[in-house]
């Protein structure tokens, strides 16, 4: 079940491949000033990156994405992956899937892909290639409060949480007044794999920001509303803030980047360039990030790469 | 009951579990108030920071290049002394061209590959190929 966890939580650094009901690759920006929930239908389309045809985050040279995490007593451990994003499915039956190819440590060689189906009522297919045993393992949906291997991210935050499961009411528009999270111990240091970390993100620093407030839907729920920052151009949601019984419990951070020099026009074809999460209650640090360069989208990829057979060809 | 090295131990073992989460969430403790303060602006309708506080550099008076063109130019001479250079020649369109592209993109390394296809006279698809060590500053 870890190694399944552990998998599943390279979901961040490319975005979920699941679809909500309620919003499609088709949701049209708003007109005028957009309700809470019309802004939360708008942030789950920015973070499935349903304005891309495809999207990838690859391996290029020895850059590649990765996600680090911090335990209270300052060790880190690191992930590098490799991730490929479809939602060109014209059919009735698969809407998108979603492959991740694990390039470091342990699970190098790893890969996995899912499937979400149109049909809502279908739960998602999760396949798994385990090099050592060179075959393919399929497993259920993971719960939306389950950690993500090591990292302070739940499977809710990073793909399953959809906006019918809470409530929205808008709060106002003010500037961003703060710059975004890092782990400040690594900030701007050397670092494998990204060749250097960056430096906390302050270039959204002034920009107009709707305050959404969601309050989940479930039952003694880990969190009983959250706070999110998002922007009011591209519904890009720069910060999360998580309380429980009143206090703050959890921040999370993304810095996200506008793609350009592209005929893709709508403000909401955007990639993620980093996350940076902290639990306050136990102090636990998780980072993932993602260099500019390794960003591919609408590529010529044919759907046949999302398949069993790219799995069993993944070298170890 | 006296106490032993071995519950001397314990308890030692215990103090430093329950000081290891308070030393990771010191060293965010401004990150944190800084979130705390932005968020109340929410309520409030005002945002103080303590000016000691990294966490918003704009107020501290850092420039990342985005208020002006003319600070994008400060901007580019600080991160990129040697494209500098190239950039200063550039007629002001192409100068104005780079920093809106920074503005959107926020791409640090986008800035160096822009000015040094700019000064070589490619079109915007062909830059991509021209620099790929690009450096990763956000």
């Amino acid at each position: 079940m870890k190694l399944f966890t552990t998998l599943l939580s390279a979901g961040l650094l490319v975005g979920a491949a699941q679809v909500s009901a309620t919003v499609s690759r088709d949701l049209p920006l708003p007109q005028g000033t957009p309700s809470a929930d019309e802004i939360a239908r708008q942030v789950y389309f920015a973070n499935h990156f349903y304005a891309f045809k495809n999207f990838s985050i690859r391996q290029r040279g020895r850059t590649v994405a990765v996600l680090i995490n911090s335990d209270s007593d300052g060790s880190a451990s690191r992930t590098a992956v490799e991730r490929h994003l479809n939602n060109n499915y014209e059919n009735d039956v698969i809407k998108s899937r979603d492959l991740a190819i694990f390039r470091s440590g342990k699970l190098r060689g790893t890969g996995m892909l899912v499937t979400d189906y149109t049909d809502d009522a279908q739960s998602q297919s999760y396949m798994i290639w385990l090099p050592a045993l060179r075959k393919i393992r399929r497993f259920a949906q993971p719960e939306h409060d389950e950690a993500w291997g090591g990292s302070v991210f739940t499977f809710g935050d990073v793909t399953l949480r959809e906006p019918e499961h809470e409530t929205h009411e808008l709060l106002g528009v003010k500037k961003m007044r703060t710059c975004l999270g890092v782990i400040e111990s690594l900030e701007d240091q050397p670092y494998r794999y990204v060749d250097r970390l960056p430096k906390r993100s302050c270039r959204h620093l002034d920009k107009d920001v709707y305050g959404l407030k969601s309050t989940t839907k479930f039952e003694d729920w880990w969190y009983d509303y959250r706070i999110s920052y998002v922007d009011t151009e591209n519904f890009a949601d720069y910060r999360t803030v998580y309380f429980k019984d009143g206090e703050m419990i959890k921040i999370i951070d993304r810095d996200w980047g506008l793609v350009s020099e592209s005929n893709i026009d709508d403000p909401r074809a955007l990639f993620w360039k980093s996350w940076y999460g902290i639990d306050l209650t136990t102090g636990r640090e998780s980072w993932a990030v993602i260099p500019q360069t390794v960003v591919a989208y609408n590529t010529d990829k044919r759907n046949g790469f999302w398949s069993e057979r790219t799995l069993r060809r993944i070298k170890r | 009951m006296p106490i032993t090295v071995f519950h001397r131990r314990r308890l030692l073992v215990a103090l430093l579990m329950v000081g290891l989460p308070a030393t990771a969430l010191a060293d965010a403790d401004d990150y944190i108030a800084a979130v705390r303060a932005d968020l109340e602006e929410f309520s409030s309708g005002k945002f103080t920071l303590p000016e000691s506080n990294s966490w918003n550099a704009k107020a501290s008076g850092e420039n990342d290049g985005t208020a002006s063109l003319a600070d994008f130019e400060d901007f580019v001479k600080t991160k990129f002394r040697g494209t500098y250079i190239l950039f200063v020649r550039l007629p002001e369109w192409q100068k104005n061209q780079i920093w809106q592209e920074y503005l959107e993109t926020g791409d640090l390394g986008g800035i160096r590959t822009n000015i040094y296809a700019a000064r070589q006279g490619k079109s915007r698809t062909q830059k991509r190929d021209s620099i790929t060590n690009l450096p990763f500053d956000f």
